[in-house]
């Protein structure tokens, strides 16, 4: 199991010890906690969902173990309720200066775009002063010129490179989150490269490839093309139209579990504190079952396995991630509590910015 | 009083001290195991909610915690000094079958009332408030500006990596 991932250093934290995470959430547990969130948000009209997100939250975090302590989440279900009370309102402002003045609509949309650096540094700053792990908070402290840059910049420079420039962007949206962050006094660092990167795109695009010339000589085996080619006005058989589509989720499945479990392994696998390094080993080929026959329980199920679907996928997440410590994480010492308020946070929940562990 | 393993975590620094904790009448708190035994008036402590069985945080004054695992003997003492939150009660729901299921049902029949009833009886509400003219040129103006602003490559390559973003942030965060 050790040194599984390539991308890892071990050799300065020689002498110190590989700690696990450990996920002990249970699906029936969280099946009835879930339900009653639901029920109970359908029944306030949606004023208890504040609520129910700390409780998941509480759930997830209290089973998340890394050498005998658990995480804490520590938000106010209040200041959630306001956070989302606020984000609401502007929502509908916008909706109604929209309907009425659409030229107003578009100046508030212009600026909406540059609160959206503010709204990420805000949701990273709320959710990280709500965590803790052994009575110490972690924090987060972003730069807006920076935030700027790295979610409004570079996004627009990827498009403008048609996508060349998108691995780049995956790198300092990464490093951002990272470097911002500290737990205690300790800033984390992070060490991947670009180049990285860049690397994991190019074999997506590889996988892409391979995939659809797969397809195509699989469905010109067949014989379909002679007939599309010469009827192009005839849609394509049942049997082919079938294997194209079913062919065209595997592997846009295989990619997304590739992109993903690559990414997740690279960006941990290079973040430090203190000298104590994080490593994550997830496998692709087990990620694409997970997406896979998630998708299938939760559709068979008309989505009441959603609950078995988040704990399981959590915990092959949080077991597949270990911490390479140079001692008993003992010597981490607290700063100053700062006050952070949930409008940022919540906000950015509005439009589907929800920030997990 | 039985007495009950915990961890003690004094709120400057990480490092975890084992402990042993004991509630004791008239409503207090003793711990011992550390440097000097710490006793608090139960009024002091804020106790975290239970959620699951996920271990419970006691907060001490000085900003200190106790991490305890057993929730049951935790419950069971506030009860008794009267020190119940009510989000106890939240817990109450979420642990008995009856109240599950009866969640379940709620939630079944709402979705399906939604689906059943709300979404068509919108849709017609909606179809009736406008006159015919306004509904086509309705359905051409929509078009044109879906058209412009959510099919362009740069608004579609826009949002994409926006929600990817956002996706990855939740991974890695």
């Amino acid at each position: 199991m050790i040194n599984e991932s390539p991308q890892v250093d071990t050799k300065d934290i020689a002498g110190g010890q590989h700690i696990p995470f450990e996920f002990s959430g249970k699906a029936g547990e969280y099946f009835k906690i879930w339900i009653v969130n639901i029920s109970l948000t359908i029944l306030t009209l949606g004023i208890y969902s504040a609520w129910a997100k700390v409780r998941r939250k509480r759930y997830f975090y209290g089973n998340t173990h890394l050498k005998d302590s658990t995480f804490e989440y520590h938000a106010q279900p209040v200041q959630i309720l306001k956070g989302r009370l606020i984000a609401f309102g502007a929502f509908i402002v916008y909706t109604a200066v929209n309907a009425m003045l659409p030229l107003a609509g578009v100046v508030l949309a212009i600026l909406f775009v540059f609160a959206v650096p503010w709204l990420v540094i805000k949701a990273h700053a709320f959710n990280s002063r709500n965590s803790s792990y052994r009575n110490l908070r972690l924090n987060f402290k972003g730069n807006y010129a920076r935030a700027l840059a790295v979610y409004i910049g570079l996004p627009i420079l990827s498009v403008i490179t048609l996508g060349l420039a998108y691995p780049v962007y995956m790198y300092h949206r990464a490093k951002f989150v990272v470097v911002n962050s500290a737990y205690g006094t300790a800033s984390f660092s992070f060490s991947a490269t670009a180049g990285a990167f860049y690397l994991i795109a190019l074999k997506a695009v590889g996988i892409a490839i391979a995939a659809a010339a797969f397809l195509t000589v699989l469905v010109l085996g067949l014989g379909a093309l002679p007939t599309m080619v010469t009827q192009p006005a005839t849609p394509v058989g049942g049997p082919v139209a079938l294997l194209i589509i079913v062919g065209g989720i595997l592997a846009f499945s295989a990619i997304r579990a590739y992109l993903d479990t690559a990414v997740a392994n690279l960006i941990w696998s290079n973040v430090r504190a203190s000298g104590n390094q994080f490593q994550s080993t997830l496998r692709t080929r087990y990620m694409l079952w997970l997406y896979l026959s998630n998708a299938v329980a939760i559709v068979l199920s008309l989505g009441l396995l959603i609950p078995w679907v988040q704990i399981r996928t959590m915990r092959y997440r949080l077991e597949n991630l270990k911490l390479l410590a140079k001692d008993d994480l003992d010597g981490f010492v607290a700063r100053e509590q700062e006050k952070v308020d949930s409008g940022g946070e919540e906000a950015s929940e509005l439009f589907d910015l929800d920030i997990g562990i | 009083m039985k007495v009950l393993k915990a961890d003690f975590y004094d709120g400057t620094t990480s490092a975890r001290q084992e402990v042993e904790i004991q509630f004791e009448p008239p409503g207090q708190l003793r711990i011992s195991g550390l440097e000097r035994e710490l006793i608090f008036p139960l009024s002091q402590l804020r106790i975290s909610p239970r959620i699951g069985n996920t271990p419970r945080s006691i907060y001490l004054p000085s900003g200190a915690k106790c991490e305890v695992p057993d929730n049951d003997t935790i419950d069971s003492i506030l009860e008794r000094y009267g020190r119940s939150s009510w989000q106890s009660f939240l817990h109450k729901l979420e642990s008995k079958l009856v109240y599950v299921l009866l969640a379940l049902v709620i939630t079944v029949i709402s979705v399906w009332g939604l689906v059943q009833y709300g979404v068509p009886a919108l849709a017609e509400r909606v179809a009736r408030s406008l006159p015919t003219s306004v509904d086509e040129a309705l359905g051409r103006e929509a078009l044109s500006v879906l058209d412009q602003h959510f099919f362009s490559p740069f608004w579609e390559s826009m949002c994409h990596s926006f929600c990817n973003q956002i996706l990855d942030d939740l991974e890695c965060e």
